[in-house]
């Protein structure tokens, strides 16, 4: 199976647009960091911390953080684009007359997938540290570090089996096209990036609590945002409470407000019920 | 080597395969001939493995499909009709990725490879992407990959769809060569005639069922007897070869009459001189035998 795995990586790799629509929804989200999201975090700090290195470091780490967290749901999809295009074009029969199990050379684009997400975010991730230590001068903790990799592997995993899951639905390459213009579009909304949480309604915001790409964001706020929370607002406060719950650092559904080890079970939860409904799924690619 | 046993494959209500059985010899050049629909494609497809049949069975070698797969696929190598391999990477890179699916050791694999570029004269494009490559060599890289695991049985399936006739006749010299090199079975399946007249084994195949079988030789002599084609004076021919209930078909404004040697197209002529401007023999041909059997023809 490796070295299926080593092909589908391949295929994709050398696929320069298939790489680049990946990131596209990243490259969109930097794009509105400098002209306008940095602005509008910045006007809603207390008018003496504005402009302030400290500030820098918020800004930029809450829009780095989200960074991390939108690739790992993008990459995946966009990798998967192989998954569809071999079934699609029936080029996964020649995998197929092979002696190799057909769950296994089924599921090997979901190890694939769970790989190259992994990597590149872990790539986004130094790019994004060394941005920030250009930007702002801050290096973040070695205990946050390790608490975010943690995240992207788990971030990572929950995605891949959700997109793997879905796309064993698709049966053409253009139902794929618009999945990932769709989820690419309503990413930077659904992960609170391009309209903070705080600023929809309760119902909204309820709804997209319970949705996974918030969850994970919230959560990687929460490790990655840790310390630069701790610098601007110096041990809590009503600016910090203000700030953490506006910019969804912490969540709430139904008006309660989710704990992070709660909303990492719930995340956790999606992951894990993805995960066996894709193994189940495969049921649907024995020889008929 | 092959044997199927009154196979059927339904698509729904659809009926693709309905109750064929013959078993092919090894080493037989053995082709599935018939026109698109025909049932071929699902055939092959039952036969590789890559689908199950409605009912009915083959066995390979005594291995049976559904309870074997493993053991057989280990046996077979596929060209498919449409291309399989991935565009972006190099011929060497396809060819070892799905050696590696064979279970193929390094060592092994590489020399497989040489003996691969050998034999299809891939030298000067083995380390070029697929996706630079033209047609017809594109197919010889199909054919590579068919034949990395060392396969006894090598399914072509429908293997110069899309090319141009220098390409065909090319791609057709070289699975001669391969057949004069190796003793493999090979299974054909094409809706060109001409393509099988070296076979000598052919199932013809029409609407899901076997119409007919024999050698290509046997077939045309059986089927696609030549033809005396007279150009008529006038339509007193024709009242005339009524009278004397001669079997003939107006084409053109010629007069078609079959006969099975040149020689039987003597008499008549001397017998209807008078009324001729002009007549000819042509040979029969193996898009007639089709004809001849169904009342329609191969390609239309």
């Amino acid at each position: 199976m490796n070295a299926l795995i080593k092909r589908h990586l391949l295929t994709y790799l050398r696929d320069r647009w298939a790489v680049f629509f990946s990131f596209l929804s990243v490259l969109i989200i930097l794009g509105l960091f400098v002209l306008f999201l940095r602005t509008m975090q910045v006007d809603s700090l207390p008018s003496h911390l504005r402009g302030s290195d400290e500030a820098n470091y918020l800004v930029y780490s809450f829009i780095l953080s989200g960074i991390l967290v939108v690739s790992t749901v993008t990459i995946p999809l966009g990798f998967l684009h192989v998954f569809t295009k071999d079934t699609a074009r029936q080029q996964i029969n020649d995998f197929y007359v092979t002696p190799l199990e057909r769950r296994r050379i089924v599921i090997s684009y979901m190890f694939a997938g769970g790989t190259i997400t992994f990597v590149l975010a872990m790539i986004s991730f130094a790019i994004s540290l060394a941005i920030l230590v250009f930007a702002t001068g801050y290096v973040l903790p070695l205990v946050n570090i390790v608490f975010v990799i943690l995240l992207v592997m788990l971030s990572t995993l929950t995605f891949t089996a959700i997109f793997f899951y879905v796309t064993t639905y698709l049966k053409t390459l253009s139902a794929h096209g618009n999945l990932s213009t769709l989820v690419g579009t309503l990413i930077g909304f659904l992960a609170g990036l391009y309209v903070p949480i705080g600023a929809f309604s309760q119902t909204i915001r309820t709804i997209l609590g319970l949705l996974p790409p918030m969850q994970i964001a919230s959560l990687m706020r929460t490790v990655y945002m840790d310390d630069a929370i701790e610098t601007v607002f110096a041990g809590g406060s009503e600016a910090m409470q203000n700030y953490v719950s506006y910019f969804g650092v912490d969540i709430a559904v139904f008006d309660q407000s989710l704990s992070p080890l709660l909303t990492l079970l719930i995340f956790v939860g999606y992951g894990v019920v993805f995960t066996v409904l894709s193994i189940i799924r495969l049921n649907h690619f024995k020889v008929e | 080597m092959i044997n199927v046993d009154n196979l059927c494959k339904d698509y729904g209500s659809v009926q693709a395969v309905k109750g064929i059985s013959f078993d092919v010899r090894k080493g037989a050049f053995f082709a599935l001939l018939g026109p698109n629909g025909a049932g071929k494609s699902t055939t092959v497809e039952i036969l590789s493995t890559l689908k199950r049949p409605t009912s009915g069975s083959i066995t390979v070698d005594g291995l049976a499909i559904g309870k074997d797969d493993a053991a057989i696929r280990e046996k077979i190598g596929i060209v498919f009709q449409y291309s399989v391999l991935d565009g972006l990477l190099s011929v060497r890179e396809n060819l070892e990725l799905r050696g590696a699916l064979y279970g193929m050791q390094k060592a092994a694999l590489k020399q497989r490879i040489d003996e691969l570029i050998t034999l299809l004269d891939l030298t000067d494009i083995i380390d070029r992407r697929l996706e630079k490559l033209s047609g017809g060599q594109r197919r010889k890289v199909d054919i590579a990959r068919a034949l990395i695991n060392e396969p006894e049985i090598l399914i072509l399936d429908e293997p110069t769809t899309g090319l141009d006739p220098s390409m065909r006749e090319r791609i057709w010299s070289l699975i001669d060569t391969l057949r004069q090199k190796n003793a493999m079975t090979i299974i054909l399946t094409t809706h060109y005639m001409e393509e099988v007249a070296a076979c000598d084994d052919v199932v013809i195949i029409d609407k899901g069922t076997i119409i007919a079988r024999d050698s290509a030789t046997n077939l045309r002599r059986a089927h696609a007897g030549d033809t005396l084609i007279l150009s008529p004076k006038d339509d007193s021919l024709k009242t005339a070869l009524e009278n004397d209930k001669v079997d003939f078909i107006i084409h053109d404004k010629t007069v078609r009459i079959p006969i099975k040697t040149p020689f039987e197209g003597i008499p008549i002529v001397e017998a209807y001189r008078d009324k001729l401007d002009n007549f000819e023999i042509v040979k029969g041909n193996m898009d007639d035998v089709f004809l001849n059997i169904t009342g329609r023809r191969l390609n239309p």
